[in-house]
């Protein structure tokens, strides 16, 4: 690896990558830029942590019982974060920090990657974690049988059986093909990822006492609240601060806006940009704003009419005001996307988004491509859930559209019907949804689940065979230049072809009480309250 | 009286078994596919057919209803699909927190609503009685949901003084209060409408009939008349009323759960409804039915008890 | 028998106990309003005059007109509102979200844009088109299993009441999201919930009219005449309880109204992009600190229709009891 640290040091030098990139870059690779004098910039505490207290944070319903392996929505993910943890977890400005691994790095290419297990780290029940340990948690996200919500994750990039232990200290990777950005795969923004003890019994969690994290899982009360307790011998020098924690569920956001303001929270992980305007604008509360890479996708099934021609796809994107939607939906809190995952958040991405002139509201342009395509009018449901913003852009999206002749008519399900599961994922059958996509640490990573030929959750049913092969190379590129050309050339597919309509990328916004410190600005979508105090 | 109770449990009985009949065809018939009705339009069949084998419903419908009774009875009422626990302990659990708010819903509006209803009858026609009953009109006029989101967020939001999600009260008087009055307050805006106008209908008639006037007329002090006759002869009909609105109160709970969070069983009823969590549903509806009817049960032999005619003749 | 409570020795339950609020205490004093009625009734011919008495009564009856000018109202509203909307109700017109009242919004903008002004106006339509298409269901519904029951008694009757004691066992709203969920939202899956809701408890009522009337001579006179059981249901007995069943479709009325705004503000009734106020009450609750508009104007036009109708159905009920 001392190539690529030699690398991302003369990118660095001759200002192609700013220190930011550089450090996480560097992070992801596992490589120590130590020889060059460059560390990671650590926050000066302020104050001296206060400890003890009850934190309260808020969460939306469990889909279904929490649990790692299988979990999909944002409330399981808040109800085992607390005591789970990963190999390694992204940090504020998305570097990576070592977890439950102490290091790692590609050896000898990316194709095959070594982590190495932190020792001494204890679980919940007092027993030891182990390489066994970590090995048992891939294999059981992997293996076809157990059913993990994890295939998107790692389909085409690591298969099952392909996990070794190697010794007591170190687990290898065997990956399907290179992949450079694949620590953040086992880190925090693989949200299945949490390492769980060997014998882990599907569907226990909940029963409580499991994990190695800062809290102890006491009382899980479904629809409820789930009870932590700090755990005493956590690993991490000092932390927890908290002496408890409560997980408060709520069944819709309105109720729990509305309990925030109240003062019934503490910590309000996600705020809806949308509906959650009284809590962003009252002085009252800390927001911590952070640029980030959610989105919606508004994809058109491009296997089906009315959307099998890519012009009346185009049609429909030409309609969009997206400056409009950025003012009405957010209040300016997101920016203006141009139909493809390169967000300006992502390292790699500025070549991919000054290549490409951004589409604007065009209703000349959108009736004469349906004139194209000799389509005189367009008659087709868009369906999404009821959730955070969506039903709000569907029906802003149904009113663009209707000069051009496109009538949408809008369907709202109730979210977790909306993303079902197993086989039944109406989401991945609709001509037209909307889906809500939470930020990732890479493009990669969030391209893999969307774009290529069979991908999981590629609801849009697209394959475009150069696409793949691109993206195949991308993977494979350490170089940093030679990346941002691939960025720009998919870029430019996923534009053109248009699977899904990319609008805006939305910020990160949450919302806590002053009393609250120490709780991550980012990522969003992700909770990690080792450090978190409450000032009284 | 024991004649008359003994034909009001077997009617009881009747009735219940209807309402399981009629709560069985809704659920189970109408939709024509149950398994379908669950996984919604998007399943496939092979997994339609999985869960229909699962739940039983590929079975005859007699046979199921059967199962499905015989193990409502005994106690076994199946698992919920996402909570993945007895569907009885999640009822019986939510059951509990909602008599706590309906209870204490009841224990405050009942007496106040009775007193102002008094207090209007013997004001009669004078201003109290008017503005009482334009106070009664009116707050029954709006719905619980709009009185709820209305003192959620002034007492909750802007003053801050009360929770805005409520949880299950700890078992001291105070946290009562504190969890239990703001989600209780649309409840009893609408019920005060409802017992006060019967007070003071049971109220005037009492005060007009014979044995009052004789009363008055014997030289007893005033307010003793009223509260020996009056009072208990204008509760009778307001113990009707409360029976009755009981059912009403089930529908509410579901409102003013929602609004304020509050596990109870009508955000119960709502949640497996959203969710189609059908064992849920169908056991938790079962259950209202069968409370709503052991209180009109109640509510009759109250009747019965307190009803002068009836207790003579016995 | 005499141990019984009265209302027994007719099969009755004492506490009728239908499922939902207002015919709690009305539903006691409906019976009574049934036999207020009749003695003008008693012999044929004189229906008419009476009809001509109530109406002249209730428009000498503040109440009712009062009732009666605010439903007109909202009515004339909900058929002729595209004629002065100043906006498109459902068109994201502003790019400034939730706004207050201003002289280029009246009521001010909601969460997207729109105008809450025209929105409220455009609300009434589809609380219109619901609350009297479920009334008429759950009207002519009861009206024939009451006709039925009433008049034949019996085993049938029996049957009917155990089915209908059943029916008035589920609170209103958690039947109606059991089968909303089980159905799906729809405006006409909201109308047939209500309809079949109400079924029974109008039946309720005018069974009881109709075992007051059957008992009269001039129903006896037509039998003696020999005219058709159907005949005397529909020709004889109907136009005599007329009274009760007026009252009755108000009060239901009111109550169709209540619980679809309900559903819709529980997202299983009327759903987006529909002005219905229920729903925009629903949706707005989050501003009500910082941006009442949304919420405030849509309540009072719901609270304003409700107590109309309440009105209504009082001035109604005093003439008749008169």
């Amino acid at each position: 690896m001392k190539d690529y640290e030699l690398h991302l040091w003369d990118e660095f030098r001759s200002g192609r990558l700013n220190r930011r990139e550089l450090l996480r870059l560097a992070s992801v690779a596992g490589v120590s830029l130590a020889a060059f004098g460059v560390t990671g910039t650590r926050g000066v505490l302020a104050q001296e942590p206060k400890r003890g207290g009850t934190l309260r944070l808020a969460a939306q319903y469990p889909g279904k019982d929490p649990e790692s392996v299988t979990a999909s929505n944002a409330g399981e993910v808040f109800t085992y974060q607390p005591s789970l943890e990963y190999l390694c977890y992204p940090r504020e400005d998305w570097t990576l920090d070592p977890r439950l691994a102490t290091s790692w790095k590609a050896d000898p290419d990316p194709k095959t990657w070594v982590f190495t297990i932190r020792q001494g780290v204890k679980w919940h029940n007092g027993s030891t974690l182990t390489t066994d340990d970590v090995v048992a948690t891939f294999e059981r996200l992997l293996d076809p049988k157990v059913g993990s919500s994890a295939g998107s994750v790692y389909k085409g990039v690591l298969s099952f059986g392909n996990v070794e232990k190697v010794g007591d200290a170190d687990v290898r990777f065997h990956l399907d093909k290179p992949f450079v950005d694949f620590p953040y795969l086992v880190s925090g923004f693989a949200y299945q990822s949490a390492i769980l003890p060997k014998n882990y019994e599907m569907g226990s969690f909940t029963k409580g006492g499991i994990g190695t994290g800062p809290f102890v899982l006491k009382e899980y009360a479904p629809h409820q609240h789930a009870d932590y307790v700090a755990n005493k011998d956590y690993w991490g020098k000092g932390m927890p601060y908290l002496d408890a924690l409560k997980v408060l569920y709520f069944g819709e956001e309105s109720a729990t806006v509305l309990a925030m303001q109240a003062g019934d929270i503490d910590i309000y992980p996600v705020v809806p940009l949308k509906g959650g305007e009284p809590i962003l604008n009252n002085p009252n509360f800390k927001i911590l704003r952070h640029p980030s890479a959610d989105y919606r996708s508004i994809h058109m099934r491009v296997d089906q009419a009315p959307f099998k021609d890519k012009r009346v796809r185009q049609a429909v994107a030409y309609c969009i005001n997206r400056e409009a939607l950025v003012k009405s939906l957010f209040n300016g809190a997101a920016t203006v996307a141009n139909d493809h995952s390169f967000a300006p958040v992502y390292v790699d991405t500025q070549l991919a988004n000054s290549g490409i002139p951004q589409r604007k509201q065009d209703y000349e342009k959108a009736k004469s491509l349906l004139k194209e395509a000799g389509v005189n009018s367009v008659d087709v449901t868009l369906t999404t859930g009821q959730y955070l913003e969506m039903p709000q852009y569907a029906v802003a999206l149904r009113e663009y559209c209707k000069p051009a002749g496109i009538n949408i008519n809008v369907n709202v399900m109730p979210v977790d019907q909306y993303y079902g599961s197993g086989d039944n994922q109406p989401w991945l059958v609709v001509p037209m949804g909307e889906t809500d996509w939470a930020a990732r640490g890479t493009v990669a990573q969030a391209i893999i689940p969307e774009f290529p030929t069979g991908a999981l959750w590629n609801s849009a049913h697209w394959s475009d065979p150069q696409f793949d092969k691109l993206f195949a190379d991308y993977n494979a590129e350490l170089d940093h230049q030679k990346r941002q050309q691939l960025a720009l050339e998919l870029a430019k597919i996923e534009h053109e072809e248009l699977p899904v309509i990319i609008s805006y990328w939305i910020e990160a916004q949450r919302a806590t009480t002053k009393a609250v410190n120490g709780f991550p600005t980012a990522p969003d979508n992700f909770i990690d309250l080792r450090a978190t105090w409450l000032s009284s | 009286m024991g004649r008359f109770l003994v034909k009001r449990l077997a009617l009881a009985f009747v009735t219940l078994f209807c309402v399981s009949i009629i709560l069985f065809l809704v659920a189970q018939v109408m939709p024509g596919d149950v398994g379908r009705a669950i996984l919604g339009p998007y399943a496939t069949d092979v997994q339609v057919r999985a869960l229909d084998h699962q739940l039983g419903v590929d079975r005859p419908l007699l046979e199921r209803y059967s199962t499905w009774l015989g193990g409502f009875v005994r106690g076994d009422w199946g698992d919920s699909f996402l909570l993945h626990r007895p569907v009885a302990m999640i009822a019986f659990d939510r059951l509990y927190n909602s008599l706590l708010l309906g209870g204490f819903a009841l224990l405050l509006i009942v007496p106040t609503s009775i007193g102002f209803g008094v207090l209007a009858a013997l004001n009669y026609g004078k201003w109290p009685d008017r503005l009482i009953s334009v106070a009664g009109l009116s707050l029954i006029a709006l719905p619980e949901f709009v009185t709820g989101i209305i003192v959620l967020v002034i007492f909750a939001v802007e003053l801050g003084w009360l929770p805005a999600s409520s949880h299950v009260p700890a078992l001291n008087p105070l946290d009562w209060f504190r969890q239990l009055l703001l989600p209780s307050i649309p409840l009893m805006f609408v019920l005060f409408g409802y017992i006060s106008r019967m007070a003071r209908a049971g109220t005037i008639e009492s005060l007009r009939s014979n044995y009052v006037r004789t009363a008055i007329l014997k030289g007893l002090p005033r307010s003793a008349v009223i509260w020996q006759h009056v009072l208990r002869n204008s509760l009778l009909p307001t113990i009707t009323v409360i029976s009755v609105q009981t059912g009403y109160l089930v529908g509410g709970l579901v409102v003013t759960e929602t609004l304020f969070n509050y596990p109870g069983i009508g955000k119960l009823v709502l949640d497996s409804a959203v969710q189609h969590d059908l064992p849920v549903l169908q056991a938790t509806v079962l259950l209202v039915a069968v409370l709503y009817m052991a209180l009109a049960l109640l509510a009759d032999v109250l009747y019965t008890l307190l009803n002068p005619r009836v207790r003579l003749a016995a | 028998m005499s141990a019984l409570p009265p209302s027994l020795e007719h099969g009755e339950l004492p506490a009728p106990p239908p499922s939902d609020r207002p015919d709690q205490i009305l539903g006691a004093e409906l019976m009574s309003a049934a036999s207020l009625s009749a003695p003008s009734l008693s012999a044929r011919g004189l229906p008419t005059g009476r009809t001509r008495e109530v109406l002249r009564a209730l428009w000498r009856s503040k109440t009712f007109v009062i009732g009666a000018a605010i439903v007109l109202f909202w009515v004339l509203d909900a058929i002729f509102w595209p004629l002065f909307v100043p906006y498109d109700p459902e068109g994201l017109v502003s790019p400034m979200t939730l706004q207050p009242p201003s002289a280029e919004h009246l009521f001010g903008t909601d969460d997207l844009g729109r105008d809450i002004f025209s929105r409220t106006l455009a609300g009434a339509r589809p609380t219109l088109t619901v609350a009297p298409l479920a009334t008429a269901i759950g009207v002519a519904g009861g009206i024939l299993v009451g006709l039925f029951t009433g008049y034949y008694r019996g085993i049938a009757d029996d049957i009917v009441m155990r089915i209908v004691d059943a029916l008035l066992a589920f609170p209103l709203i958690i039947i109606a999201v059991l089968v909303m969920s089980i159905l799906g939202p729809s405006i006409t899956n909201v109308i047939l919930v209500i309809g079949i809701v109400f079924t029974p408890i109008v039946a309720r009522t005018v069974r009881s009219a109709v075992l007051v009337e059957r008992q009269r001579e001039y129903v006896a006179a037509a039998k003696l005449l020999g005219n058709s059981d159907l005949y005397i249901m529909f020709a004889e007995i109907l136009p005599n309880i007329m009274g009760p069943i007026a009252v009755e479709i108000t009060i239901r009325l009111g109550y169709a109204i209540f619980t679809s705004a309900t559903l819709s503000f529980l997202a299983l009734g009327i759903q987006q992009p529909s002005p219905d106020w229920g729903l925009t009450i629903s949706i707005g609750r989050v501003f009500l600190q910082t941006a009442p508009s949304e919420v405030l104007f849509p309540a009072a036009a719901l609270a304003t229709l409700i107590v109309g109708v309440n009105l209504i159905a009082d001035g109604l009920r005093q003439v008749l009891e008169e």
